[in-house]
């Protein structure tokens, strides 16, 4: 019963996760130069919810993680959803094709991942005539964010493992309440 | 009918997923969105987490430069008397305070002489993505912030307020791709919209080719569209690009205000207030006539 309980509530606790990690991002990186080192967390959330969620939930979840970033950003309403939920069904899609299970693959999802990001605000921006200037910006950034977004994913995914399981979340973890269920109804 | 809802329940939330996205996709309109009910749920739990953050890092830089100060002071002082000792080390103690009250000062005699209402508030966060420059401040409703509210410091023009919940506020910095400024240039008054380019600079828009436009004029604020005051020094010509051909010219603009160091502003409370003493000359021909980018003045 209790991991049901704390299945259930992993959802909600994954957002307010991501919450105090956005805030931390945007006020912990607010100094400069720090600004153009500063980790996307809700990138590798969204990369998490591709990989090990289902796709409906995935789906809501990143949903969710980008209007999070929305209401911290000051950019035109709908752009993080669009690039969000194209790097979760890019994923998707790319798992289909290629086995993702190593630590180490994840990780490279992860900077293709971030490269991928950038590469979208740029063309969103660009189709809206709004990217100005902006492909240099990409130029000098891409680097330093595909790397430090790599560095931290190697951390952050760690954590989430860890969250997962805890919230009895991960593959193990189903099984096991699976068969406790089948315990309960005596089968 | 049921059944068919389950057989293509992957098509249908595929659909849903790609549709909500586009359907909420409004680059066009510059329009600021407002805060909705979820928007402001979130902010009541990440803003005291932003202002915490930055409150911590403001102590522990404080901090450490004042012990750093304290150990040359130290050092020194193994040379000097007692009594010049116990001074450095007020002096060290002070210096922090002394800054602030420079700064405090600054924006004082800026009031005064501007001769503006507005209120003083801190700088907790920046944009989570660094493609847009917004920050937040840590006063919003209850101050007395409104959205478009022009914000400004000493030293210049610093950007819009963008949208506000009651106790945070979201500028949206000149610096930004979604932000336009009328301004009209000093030495020549020449008129021009000046929009964010890159993190350091921004660009002066629809300036004809026989503009008078120089490297190191400076840039004012025109007044117009009713956002940010007339007079507000908005930032400097860096570089007059003019081509052989064509209607305009290319002119990039450093801004007035550092924005790697921007720590307080103030919010323009009276946005009818004038700001020059010494009132800008009427042209009876107006130049350009510059097209206008949404809300922003």
């Amino acid at each position: 019963m209790r991991s049901i309980f704390l299945r259930f509530f992993n959802g909600p606790l994954f957002v307010l996760l991501v919450a105090v990690a956005l805030a931390v991002q945007s006020s912990l990186f607010n100094s400069y130069p720090l600004w153009y080192f500063q980790p996307d967390f809700v990138l590798i959330a969204v990369i998490w919810c591709a990989l090990r969620r289902t796709f409906t939930e995935g789906g809501i979840l990143t949903l969710v993680f980008a209007l999070l970033v929305e209401t911290h950003s000051g950019a035109p309403r709908g752009l993080f959803l669009s690039i969000y939920m194209s790097i979760f069904l890019g994923i998707r899609v790319f798992s289909r094709f290629f086995v993702i299970s190593q630590f180490a693959s994840l990780l490279l999802v992860t900077l293709g991942a971030a490269i991928a990001w950038k590469i979208l605000v740029l063309a969103f921006l660009a189709a809206f005539d709004l990217a100005g200037a902006q492909s240099y910006h990409f130029l000098i950034t891409v680097l330093p964010f595909a790397g430090i977004e790599g560095l931290t994913g190697y951390w952050a995914y760690k954590a989430l493992d860890a969250f997962d399981r805890s919230t009895t979340k991960s593959e193990r973890s189903r099984q096991l309440i699976e068969d406790e269920l089948l315990v309960e109804e005596g089968i | 009918m049921i059944k068919y809802l389950k057989e293509y329940r992957f098509y249908i939330t595929l659909f849903l997923f790609l549709l909500i996205p586009v359907v909420a996709l409004d680059t066009s309109s510059r329009a600021p969105r407002d805060y909705r009910f979820y928007d402001r749920v979130i902010l009541a739990v990440t803003a005291p987490i932003q202002t915490l953050i930055s409150w911590t890092l403001e102590q522990g830089v404080d901090l450490t430069q004042g012990y750093l100060y304290l150990w040359n002071v130290k050092q020194q002082n193994a040379r000097l008397f007692e009594e010049n000792r116990k001074l450095l080390g007020q002096i060290a103690n002070l210096n922090e305070a002394q800054n602030e009250n420079t700064r405090l000062r600054s924006i004082l005699n800026f009031q005064e002489k501007m001769k503006l209402e507005t209120i003083v508030a801190r700088v907790i966060a920046k944009d989570v993505s660094t493609e847009f420059r917004a920050v937040r401040l840590n006063r919003g409703e209850l101050a007395g912030i409104k959205k478009g509210m022009a914000v400004i410091t000493y030293e210049g023009v610093v950007g819009r307020v963008l949208r506000v919940t009651d106790h945070t506020a979201d500028v949206v910095t000149i610096l930004d791709l979604l932000s336009a400024v009328d301004t009209v240039i000093e030495r020549s008054r020449s008129r021009g919209v000046v929009e964010g380019l890159t993190d350091e600079l921004c660009q002066l828009k629809f300036t004809l080719r026989t503009d008078d436009i120089q490297v190191g004029d400076t840039l004012l604020s025109s007044g117009l569209g009713g956002v940010f005051p007339r007079g507000v020094a908005v930032g400097s010509v860096s570089r007059v690009k003019k081509k052989q051909f064509g209607i305009t010219q290319e002119v990039e603009v450093k801004p007035a205000v550092d924005f790697t160091k921007l720590e307080e502003v103030m919010i323009v409370l009276d946005q009818k207030a004038e700001v020059l003493e010494k009132p800008l000359p009427v042209k009876s021909e107006p130049k350009v006539e510059p097209k206008k980018k949404g809300a922003a003045a």
